[in-house]
């Protein structure tokens, strides 16, 4: 996942790993999407990816068409602890969690747990900074 | 310098989970009252084992205690008559899951078969003591009330039968036969602990 983040070559990418059975999840799921919708144009890419079993995926596929979700999306294929792992070896494996990428890839922030609008725009907004400096 | 400097570029990161228990770490010292499902009020030190003492983050909603809940219930029965206390905490606000009531925790606790307490954390205070964030959570403590074994139950959730490593079995089975605990701090995707308001 980190190589594929790196190669799109974002100004900031957030990855947020969410689940339909996560009550939290589906409650800051549309503020990740207002907040795309946002700040796409000043290179903020958004990578949702589920972890739900791939055998939920249709029910992953109508939460996502309910929300209008138009653009690429994953679903976790590995076992599980292989997965925490792909995605950083800090993670603890509490969904959600959102992480936060730099400009270079670098992963910037581990947030565990339900996250604000006001707590991503801020730390979007601090890593765009740091690109125009 | 190679290794400085990796280590500066990590101090970056920022990882925002409470703290948790640490491996070696005292039982932690509480006097809140615990309601178990069959209306008792224990206290944290009155469920304390003399020979060891499990302590598993619960609730009812989580898909993820659902799918071990039966590989817990049998580890926590299997154990309790091997002289270790075991009890499952449920800190999650009912407000926030209505499945996480206490009717509802009673009813779980007889359709699994629980011979160990199942208690409410009416604070969550219990869970921010211990640092647990996700159900299920195991923290494992000896005879002297240190940590020896802090994290999930297996390898395999959703798949019994495909279980290679039973972190907590072994960590169990290790205490009672005084034998090195092969993993001490393991990790697993888990539901966050929907914790009450301060």
């Amino acid at each position: 996942m980190q190589g594929r983040i790196q190669s799109l070559h974002a100004k900031v990418s957030i990855l947020n790993i969410w689940a339909t059975w996560c009550i939290p999840c589906k409650k800051e799921f549309p503020d990740f999407l207002k907040l795309y919708r946002n700040f796409q144009e000043k290179g903020v890419l958004l990578f949702l990816v589920s972890a739900d079993l791939e055998n939920e995926l249709s029910q992953v596929k109508k939460f996502l068409q309910d929300h209008g979700v138009n653009f690429e999306t994953y679903i976790k294929k590995q076992k599980d602890l292989e997965f925490i792992n792909e995605i950083d070896q800090k993670w603890s494996g509490l969904i959600p969690t959102t992480v936060m990428y730099d400009h270079t890839g670098k992963v910037r922030y581990i947030l565990e747990g339900e996250v604000t609008y006001k707590q991503i725009e801020d730390k979007v907004l601090e890593l765009l900074k740091e690109v125009s400096k | 310098m190679k290794m400085t400097r990796l280590a500066l570029m990590s101090l970056l990161i920022f990882v925002s989970i409470s703290y948790a228990l640490q491996i070696g770490e005292s039982w932690p010292k509480l006097s809140q009252k615990l309601k178990n499902v069959d209306e008792q009020e224990l206290t944290l030190e009155s469920l304390k084992g003399k020979k060891g003492t499990l302590v598993i983050f619960s609730c009812n909603a989580c898909p993820f205690v659902k799918a071990w809940e039966d590989r817990i219930v049998t580890l926590g029965n299997q154990y309790q008559e091997k002289g270790i206390a075991v009890v499952a905490v449920n800190s999650n606000d009912p407000q926030q899951v209505s499945e996480d009531g206490f009717d509802q925790m009673k009813t779980r606790y007889k359709e699994k078969g629980f011979k160990f307490p199942y208690v409410v954390d009416a604070t969550s205070d219990i869970a921010r003591t211990f640092g647990a964030t996700r159900t299920p959570e195991a923290f494992l403590f000896d005879a002297q009330g240190k940590l020896i074994y802090h994290g999930t139950i297996d390898d395999n959730a959703h798949e019994p039968k495909k279980v290679e490593k039973r972190f907590l079995e072994q960590a169990l089975s290790a205490l009672v036969e005084n034998k090195k605990i092969e993993q001490a701090e393991t990790k697993a995707i888990g539901c966050s602990i929907k914790f009450r308001a301060k």
